[in-house]
């Protein structure tokens, strides 16, 4: 061999390490960084279609809750509680019930901060008179009621000519917004 | 024989001789280092072109991907996210009280249940603990220790009440073991007077819809427009033949 063929050939190879540093040695991190975004990418895009179907399926059945249900649902569980309107409901079953209607005042809302799955609470007092008849009745009133009357303190005591004197505490609960619990 | 070889000799196409001439061959030398050397580039300019192109490549599937991701990001429907988030979770909040709802008339019922004829409650009071239990306080007020003492024995084995401890036992006048005529005399009448505390559990006296009478809807008018409609209105002869029924159903109890 000669000398010049040599030192060819040293060339060549010295050509060829140069090319594997310079360029097929990154092209093939860029690739195994690429790959892996890929792999990334398709988990994220399952993942996404997945959502998506999953949400199109929620949708769908919530548009197949009927209107119905919607406004028992609203009803039980409103997005605010009508103050006026709960006085009014409490002194017309109080009316139904037989007793007699004292007051019903309202104290105050508490939105539960702590918990996302606690509804704000909406405080009345209400005060009535009656035989013990009417205020049994009168609490099974309440409780088929369309909105939910939690009683969270009663006291009934006896009064001047045998009628019961009966103070309730009441909760009326409304829904608890995301909006407003962030 | 001889004038065949005669004419063969007068041919005048040249004879070979007979001697055999060796035939020179010039040898090339192939080295293993020129081998391993070409060998070598040529590799490298195929896996230059290669990872060239397969670069390419995967370069136009991650732009493909990505650019499928962003159609699906942006495709998302967010509102229809919301809206079953914020039905999700009212339905949460919703079904949360109404596992926690429980029927005060049924504490009522098994007091009435549980209470003996000479004892009488004098006061009563009812709390709620969170969503645990409630706390049932009754000031009774009854003739004698044997009532009391058997009174306690009958609550005791209610199981709706729960557990009762019986407190501040006083008693009054406890020598009149005469029991008066109701309107006869001004005399006190013998008494024992305790307080009665309840722990009642709340799954115990659990709200249970379907009594046909109570699932009337309520006489109540209908709110505004603009806020959510409570109660649905009903006719008042529905609502006189529901405190009918109830009153019987009292009655019978």
């Amino acid at each position: 061999m000669s000398a010049q063929g040599l030192f060819t050939q040293l060339g060549m190879i010295v050509i060829s390490i140069a090319i594997i540093i310079t360029y097929i040695q990154p092209a093939f991190a860029d690739i195994a960084v690429m790959q892996d975004d890929i792999v990334i990418y398709e988990n994220e895009l399952k993942e996404a279609s997945e959502v998506s179907t999953k949400l199109s399926g929620f949708v769908l059945k919530l548009e197949g809750v009927t209107s119905d249900d919607r406004r028992r649902l609203l009803t039980y569980l409103p997005n605010t509680v009508d103050e006026i309107a709960v006085q009014r409901d409490l002194s017309l079953i109080a009316k139904e019930a037989g007793v007699l209607y004292i007051s019903s005042p309202y104290t105050g809302t508490v939105d539960n901060i702590a918990s996302e799955d606690l509804p704000s609470q909406s405080t009345f007092d209400l005060s009535v008179e009656g035989t013990y008849g009417q205020i049994k009745n009168l609490l099974r009133l309440m409780e088929t009621n369309h909105y939910l009357l939690e009683i969270v303190n009663l006291d009934i005591t006896r009064t001047e000519g045998g009628f019961l004197s009966a103070d309730f505490s009441l909760v009326v609960y409304s829904y608890q917004s995301l909006s407003n619990s962030n | 024989m001889s004038n065949m070889d005669s004419t063969s000799n007068n041919s005048f196409i040249p004879k070979r001789g007979t001697t055999n001439k060796r035939r020179s061959t010039s040898t090339r030398q192939v080295y293993v280092f020129t081998i391993i050397s070409y060998s070598f580039l040529f590799a490298t300019l195929i896996a230059s072109a290669g990872s060239f192109f397969y670069k390419d490549h995967i370069q136009k599937n991650e732009t493909a991907i990505m650019a499928e991701l962003s159609k699906e990001t942006a495709d998302f429907d967010e509102v229809g996210m919301q809206q079953v988030q914020e039905f999700d979770r009212r339905l949460i909040q919703a079904s949360g009280r109404l596992n926690t709802t429980v029927s005060t008339v049924t504490i009522f019922e098994a007091l009435e249940a549980a209470t003996i004829n000479n004892v009488l409650i004098e006061a009563l009071s009812i709390e709620r603990i969170g969503d645990e239990s409630l706390q049932v306080v009754a000031q009774i007020e009854t003739d004698s220790f044997d009532a009391t003492l058997f009174q306690r024995s009958i609550y005791n084995i209610n199981q709706t009440i729960g557990t009762v401890e019986i407190k501040d036992v006083q008693a009054l006048n406890l020598d009149a073991d005469t029991i008066p005529q109701s309107d006869s005399s001004q005399q006190r009448l013998p008494t024992v007077s305790f307080t009665a505390e309840f722990d009642v559990l709340l799954s115990d006296i659990p709200y249970v819809a379907g009594f046909s009478a109570q699932s009337l809807p309520l006489p109540v008018m209908e709110i505004t427009p603009q806020t959510e409609q409570f109660i649905e209105d009903v006719s008042t002869t529905q609502s006189a033949a529901f405190v009918e029924q109830a009153n019987n159903n009292q009655n019978n109890i």
